[in-house]
C-alpha cells in the first residue's frame, strides 16, 4: 500500500511510518483480498521491536527469573523487572513494587475482587458498577458480593450510552465500599469521566477499581492524578503479547490486600504450620509468571512511548469521523454510545438485518470486525438487541481502510437486503 | 430423478453445481441467504429453547421426526446465512433413511467452500448443527424425544419436507 492512500492533505505521514512497524498488516487473504484489520478493539497487532524482543529473549536469555545462581537467569531477571519499571513509568508510577504481572485485565480484577471479598467487603455493604461493564468487571463482583453477603449496585446509562453521573451520584452513599468501573466501553466506545469517578466515590469511603483494558492504548494514563486504589489492564490491547496484563495498586491498598494464589514465589517462609508471604509485589505472583510476556509487554510500551501519541491520536479521530460520517448515510443503521467524545470504535446494527450476517459477508470482503454481545449480555439486553456489529481502529490503520470498510458494509447490506 | 430420498451424493452434487457458477464469494453468499429465503419458517410456537443448537453464534432451532427407517427435519435460525445453510443441509438430509443421515460426510460444504469460509467459531456452530442431526438420527424411534410430541403431523409429511428439485 503506497503511502499516498494513508494520509490527507495536511496531514504528516507519521501514520504511515507508523503502519510499517506491523508486519501482520501486509497480510492477504484467501481469495487474494488485503487484510483491513478493524477488530482492535478485541486485541491490538504487534510491532517488529514487540515480535523481535520475544524472538530474543528465547534466543538469548530464556531461563527461569529470580533466585538462580547462573548468568542467563540474572540476565532474565533483569529483562523482566526491566519490563516492571517500564510499566510503572508508562502509567506514572514512582514505585514499580506497585506494579504486578497478571495474565490480563480479567485476572486483575478477579485478584482484587477476590481479596476485597475476604478482606474488606462485609454483610449489607455495596460494590457499585455500571451497566456498560465487561462480563470480566461483572462477574467477579458478583462471586465477592455472594462470598461477603455484600450487594451488587448497577448505575444506568444515559439515552446516549454515557454513564448516568446523576444516578451514579445517587447511588453512591455510605454503604458503596467499591466501585469498579470501566474507562473505555469497550461495547459503545464511551469514555467515563474517570478522575471525578474516583474522587466522589473515594469521598465516600468507597475503593475503585478502573478497568483500562481499552483505555491504556488511547489514554495517557497517571495512575498518581488519577487517584484510583486499583487500575487494570490487558499487555495485547496495547501492542504487546497475550496472557500478560497489569494490576496497579496503592501502596496501602496492596498492603493489606491478601494474596490470590499460593504457590512459589509468593512466600517468605513456608512451614507445615503456616506461612509467610512475600513483599509487594511478589506476594501476588505466585508460580513462574510470563516472563517472555512481561518483556514484551516492556517492549511495546517503549515502542509508544516513542511515538508521536498526539499526532496518531488525532489520526485515529480522523478515522472515526470519516466512519461516522459514512455510517450517518446508511439506512436504518444505529449507533450505539455517543455521537460526540467517543473512542475510536463504532458498534452498530441494522435494522432488519443480523449482526453475524454483516460479519460474515465482511469478511468475504478481507474485513475483519467483531460481531456479537461483546462480553456485555446485560447491555445488550438493555438495548433490546443480542448483539453489535463493531469496528475498532488503531492508528495504523488508514483513510482507504475505512472508506473500503463503508463500501464493503454497503454492498453486505444490499446483499442481505436483496 | 423421481426418487431421490435414498441418494444424498446425488443432492450434494446438484448443490455443488449450483454454486460452481459463482466466483465472487460475494456472489455465492447471495445465493445462500437466496435459498435460505425459501426455507419455510418454523412456527413460532415450534422456536422453543429446548430446540436450539447450542454452540451457534446465531440462533438455530432444529427439530427431527422419523417415520419408519426415515427422518424429516424442520429447523430455521435468526440469521439470514445460516438459513441458507441449514436450507442446504435439509434438503441434502431431509427424508433419508436414518443409517444414511448417519453416515454422511457431507463433502459438499467444503466443494462449495463454505466451511472453509467460515471463522472457527463459526465452522463449530455448523458443526453442532450436523452433530444434533446425526444425533436426532441416531435416536432410536425417536420416541423419547421431546421434539417428536411437540411437533404437529402435518409439519413433518414427507410431501412437505422433500426438498424442492434443482431447477
Amino acid at each position: 500500500m503506497s503511502s499516498s492512500v494513508l494520509s490527507q492533505p495536511g496531514q504528516t505521514t507519521a501514520p504511515a511510518v507508523f503502519r510499517s512497524a506491523f508486519p501482520i498488516l501486509e497480510t492477504v487473504l484467501a481469495g487474494g483480498k488485503p487484510l483491513i484489520y478493524l477488530d482492535n478493539a478485541a486485541t491490538s497487532q504487534k510491532p517488529d521491536s514487540v515480535i523481535a524482543a520475544l524472538v530474543d529473549y528465547y534466543t538469548h536469555s530464556n531461563s527461569n527469573i529470580h533466585r538462580g545462581a547462573h548468568q542467563l537467569a540474572a540476565r532474565a531477571t533483569d529483562a523482566y523487572e526491566g519490563a516492571r519499571k517500564t510499566v510503572a513509568a508508562f502509567i506514572g508510577c514512582a514505585d514499580p513494587a506497585l506494579i504486578n504481572f497478571t495474565s490480563g485485565t480479567t485476572q486483575g480484577i478477579n485478584l482484587v475482587a477476590s481479596g476485597l471479598a475476604k478482606s474488606w467487603l462485609q454483610p449489607g455493604d455495596e460494590v457499585l458498577i455500571s451497566a456498560m461493564e465487561h462480563h470480566a468487571n461483572i462477574v467477579p463482583w458478583q462471586m465477592a458480593c455472594q462470598a461477603s453477603g455484600a450487594v451488587l449496585r448497577v448505575a444506568p446509562l444515559t439515552g446516549q450510552g454515557e454513564l448516568d453521573l446523576e444516578a451514579f451520584r445517587k447511588l453512591l452513599t455510605p454503604r458503596t465500599k467499591v466501585v469498579a468501573m470501566v474507562w473505555i466501553s469497550n461495547a459503545l466506545g464511551s469514555i467515563n469521566p474517570v478522575e471525578r469517578i474516583v474522587q466522589e466515590a473515594q469521598a465516600v469511603g468507597a475503593q475503585v477499581l478502573i478497568d483500562a483494558a481499552q483505555a491504556i492504548v488511547h489514554e495517557t494514563i497517571d495512575v498518581e492524578t488519577l487517584g484510583a486504589d486499583y487500575l487494570v489492564f490487558s499487555g495485547h490491547k496495547v501492542y504487546g503479547p497475550t496472557g500478560i496484563g497489569i494490576l496497579y495498586g496503592r501502596r496501602e491498598r496492596m498492603e493489606v490486600l491478601p494474596p490470590y494464589q499460593g504457590g512459589g514465589e509468593m512466600i517468605r517462609e513456608v512451614r507445615f504450620e503456616g506461612s509467610t508471604y512475600n513483599q509487594l509485589p511478589y506476594k501476588f505472583e505466585a508460580g513462574t509468571p510470563n516472563i517472555a510476556g512481561g518483556i514484551g509487554l516492556g517492549a511495546a510500551l517503549n515502542f509508544v512511548t516513542a511515538q508521536d501519541r498526539e499526532a496518531l491520536a488525532r489520526h485515529e479521530q480522523a478515522l472515526l469521523e470519516r466512519t461516522l460520517t459514512g455510517l450517518d448515510q446508511v439506512e436504518g443503521l444505529t449507533l450505539y454510545g455517543p455521537r460526540q467524545g467517543r473512542s475510536s470504535l463504532v458498534s452498530f446494527t441494522v435494522e432488519g438485518v443480523h449482526a453475524f450476517d454483516i460479519g460474515v459477508l465482511l469478511d468475504q470482503q478481507g474485513i475483519a470486525v467483531r460481531t456479537g454481545h461483546h462480553c456485555c449480555q446485560p447491555l445488550m439486553r438493555q438495548y433490546g438487541i443480542e448483539g453489535t456489529c463493531r469496528a475498532s481502529f488503531l492508528p495504523y490503520n488508514t483513510f482507504a481502510e475505512v472508506d473500503q470498510f463503508l463500501h464493503a458494509l454497503n454492498r453486505a447490506l444490499a446483499v442481505l437486503r436483496a | 430423478m423421481k426418487e431421490a430420498s435414498g441418494d444424498i451424493a446425488l443432492r450434494e452434487a446438484e448443490i455443488i453445481e449450483e454454486f460452481s457458477i459463482f466466483e465472487d464469494p460475494m456472489d455465492r453468499y447471495a445465493y445462500l441467504i437466496d435459498v435460505g429465503k425459501k426455507l419455510p419458517e418454523l412456527p413460532l410456537a415450534l422456536q422453543r429453547d429446548e430446540y436450539l443448537v447450542p454452540g451457534c453464534q446465531s440462533k438455530v432451532w432444529l427439530i427431527g421426526r422419523r417415520k419408519e427407517d426415515r427422518v424429516w427435519f424442520q429447523a430455521d435460525s435468526n440469521t439470514a446465512i445460516t438459513r441458507g445453510i441449514i436450507a442446504l443441509l435439509l434438503r441434502v438430509l431431509s427424508g433419508q433413511p436414518a443409517a444414511a443421515i448417519q453416515r454422511a460426510k457431507l463433502g459438499f460444504l467444503d466443494a462449495i467452500e463454505l466451511r472453509s469460509h467460515l471463522s472457527s467459531q463459526r465452522a463449530n456452530g455448523l458443526a453442532s448443527m450436523i452433530l444434533r442431526i446425526k444425533g436426532i438420527a441416531g435416536l432410536d424411534g425417536l420416541e423419547t424425544a421431546s421434539s417428536d410430541a411437540a411437533l404437529p403431523d402435518s409439519s413433518v409429511e414427507p410431501a412437505n419436507q422433500s426438498p424442492k428439485q434443482a431447477s
